[in-house]
């Protein structure tokens, strides 16, 4: 790999750009008023002033920060990330700014004491933490369970299905805070691991002056104040913890309000998009079948239809943000998301709306025809309205299933409804509580939805249904 | 008026070359009505439905008014399809529309006429289908013998030259065949030109100036009703009827 230098880009565009995943506090979360905050916040704050740029700030799916950095959308990583092998062959790592261990958590009526009592056991873990690796690789241990939450492990614990977790100690006291009754933290400190920032490969001249930052902030004695403020804060936080989480549900509904109304642009934009794609790609098709034209188009038609059917969307969603729209320098997640989730759709708006004009009898066609009338007077005036009778059922429940589907978008950072909730989980290390109300908010869209378009229904055809 | 020559149609069933029609040469002249009988799968429709092109032949040529009409480049099918009316045994109604859209939808399209008298006429054309108060209704809710009047108003409108029946009846209880072959008698008794496949034998005797029997997709005996009813020459014609 050639040397880079983001440097020189750095200091032309005037804006240093830092990925992350907020959904680790007190590192970094996203608070009340819908802004990323932490202690890898405040860092990279000091290392953008000390180049003189401003700073952004993203935040996205754990799997997916060092993709951004990868690909050159962001210019560093700061989210609580350890060093490791398999990272070090493309990133390089700063000097370490902070130390801490993995800890076991266990039932308070629990006999597990260290980490000889583990073997054996039922362990759970978060996905992709330090926490799994080491149960992963110690002697005599099961495979570890992994979630893809902290809060959902120790749920788990507490329902008897687990017999420990291991998380980091910052994470541990977390998640006993208001649960001290039921469950507890053992003695023993697992292992030793060091909190790095991460910069692409062999980009020295960068990682020299964040390097310095650290070292500056550790002298100065600022980097202990950040600790201090964040960790006496959330102390502060649990002294009344349902106080707290009442108090949390409440500062986070404007968070919901922004999700939800991210999921119904997404739904509503990609739908428009897929209607009007899919409508298009089934009358190429359909015009091939009917009189032999437009043969390429239909290749192409059928094509489209079975390669977005046969792949999963979260890979699409993958492919149309870190490959196709990067390589054009587009980093919107919003236009990302309609763009996948429209094109997605339109596979399956263009089979249903096939399947409806192929369901019109022959015999309308023909009757068409016979009197003079083009092909496309035939489609405008006899069957795009019968069929569009036939459609909209089936493009209703498209719609609903699109909205579900929709969920995913969170894998890039985009705050969806869904993603909303996982936020609040982050923050409450509450599993339930979050997941209900968002899938109560889903299903009130959905049977508002239904009721709407049974209303429309009956006016729009009242006529000539029989 | 309408003329084939060495017409073939093939059709492709499960990936076997099925010969429809194999080779008519015929000519049909303004004002003849010609009636069109013979056994099921004989090519009867098939043989309509190449003279609008509904199907394309396989081979051979069709003339309207001296133009090839089979060959697509100096030929434009929809402006000839205008001038050949068609009834189906199905009827064919355009379900989202109501009897009078159903009638005056391809002259608006095509602005044979302007809009006002089209709908003159074809509110005109419904009176004399007895069916003046049906003008709103939608096709769904109309009888057979109703529909088929219909559909024979909608291909009047645009002032064809000729009219293609296939098997105007076949679809019909009873006592709606006799309402519809009376419309038809009374165009025959106007001077339309027309072409009908049919199973009436008693309606295609009283009607038609000449019959034409197909049997293995050939003409094999082209008569007057006169002649063909009452003394037909060939054995396969005699068979057919014996079975009356």
């Amino acid at each position: 790999m050639c040397a880079v230098d983001s440097i020189e880009k750095i200091k032309s565009t005037g804006q240093v750009k830092m990925i992350t995943n907020a959904e680790f506090p007190p590192f970094e979360f996203i608070d009340d008023k819908g802004d990323i905050k932490g202690i890898d916040i405040d860092i990279s704050q000091k290392i953008a002033e000390e180049i003189g740029v401003k700073l952004n700030i993203e935040s996205v799916s754990f799997d997916a920060i060092l993709l951004e950095l990868e690909s050159g959308s962001a210019d560093f990583a700061a989210a609580a990330m350890t060093s490791s092998e398999e990272r070090s062959q493309n990133f390089s790592f700063s000097d370490p700014y902070f130390t801490t261990t993995q800890r076991i958590l266990v039932k308070k009526e629990s006999k597990i004491k260290s980490s000889s009592d583990l073997v054996g056991k039922k362990i759970g873990v978060a996905i992709g933490t330090v926490g799994d690796s080491y149960c992963s690789s110690k002697e005599g241990f099961l495979e570890p369970v992994r979630f893809s939450k902290p809060a959902d492990a120790v749920s788990d614990l507490i329902n008897s299905r687990l017999d420990a977790v291991v998380v980091d100690d910052l994470t541990a006291d977390q998640l006993i805070s208001g649960k001290l009754d039921l469950i507890k933290k053992t003695e023993e400190n697992l292992t030793q691991e060091d909190y790095v920032i991460v910069v692409r490969k062999n980009d020295e001249n960068f990682l020299h002056i964040i390097n310095e930052v650290i070292a500056k902030l550790k002298d100065n004695g600022e980097l202990q104040k950040i600790f201090d403020n964040y960790l006496s804060a959330q102390t502060e936080n649990k002294k009344d913890p349902q106080v707290v989480a009442d108090n949390i549900y409440y500062k986070y509904s404007g968070l919901i309000l922004k999700g939800l109304k991210n999921t119904i642009l997404i739904t509503v934009f990609s739908l428009i998009v897929g209607v009007f794609l899919g409508t298009i790609m089934a009358l190429f098709r359909v015009a091939y079948k009917e009189n032999g034209r437009l043969k390429f188009l239909s290749l192409i038609s059928k094509f489209y239809v079975t390669v977005i059917r046969g792949t999963p969307v979260i890979v699409q969603l993958f492919i149309v943000y870190y490959v196709f729209l990067s390589r054009f320098g587009i980093s919107d997640k919003f236009l990302s998301a309609v763009l996948t989730f429209g094109v997605n759709s339109g596979a399956y708006v263009a089979e249903i709306v096939r399947s409806g004009i192929i369901s019109i009898d022959k015999g309308q066609f023909e009757a068409g025809y016979s009197l003079g009338l083009p092909y496309k007077d035939v489609m405008l005036n006899i069957i795009m309205p019968q069929a569009t009778r036939n459609i909209l059922p089936t493009l209703i429940s498209e719609f609903i299933s699109l909205l579900k589907e929709t969920s995913v978008v969170g894998i890039i950072g985009l705050t969806d409804l869904t993603r909303a909730g996982d936020v609040i989980r982050s923050v409450t290390y509450e599993a339930f509580t979050p997941l209900l109300i968002v899938a109560i908010i889903y299903l009130f869209i959905v049977i508002i939805f239904t009721k709407m378009i049974s209303l429309l229904k009956q006016r729009l055809f009242k006529h000539d249904i029989q | 008026m309408l003329a084939t020559k060495d017409l073939i149609k093939d059709f492709k069933i499960l990936n076997k070359k099925v010969r429809v029609i194999s080779g008519i040469t015929t000519q049909i002249n303004q004002g003849e009505r010609i009636a069109i009988i013979g056994p099921s799968g004989s090519g009867k429709s098939t043989f309509l439905r190449c003279l609008n092109g509904l199907e394309k032949a396989t081979s051979g040529s069709v003339f309207f008014k001296g133009k090839n009409i089979t060959s697509t480049r100096d030929c434009d099918i929809n402006e000839i399809r205008r001038h050949l009316g068609m009834v189906f045994q199905h009827f064919n109604l355009f379900a989202n529309l109501n009897v009078l859209q159903n009638i005056t939808l391809a002259p608006t399209k095509l602005k044979t006429k302007d809009k006002d008298k089209i709908k003159k006429e074809a509110i005109s054309l419904l009176k004399k289908m007895g069916l003046e108060d049906k003008a709103r209704v939608y096709p769904s809710s109309l009888s057979g013998g109703q529909k088929q009047r219909v559909a024979i108003a909608r291909a009047l409108i645009m002032n064809p030259d000729v009219i293609l029946f296939d098997e105007p009846t076949s679809a019909l209880d009873p006592e709606m065949i006799k309402e519809v072959l009376l419309v038809i008698k009374e165009l025959a008794k106007d001077g339309m030109t027309m072409l009908f496949v049919t199973h009436e034998m008693r309606f295609a005797q009283e009607v038609a100036s000449r019959v034409m029997f197909f049997d293995n997709g050939k003409i094999i005996e082209d008569a007057d009703p006169k002649e063909m009813f009452n003394a037909p020459q060939h054995p396969r014609v005699r068979e057919f009827f014996s079975k009356f």
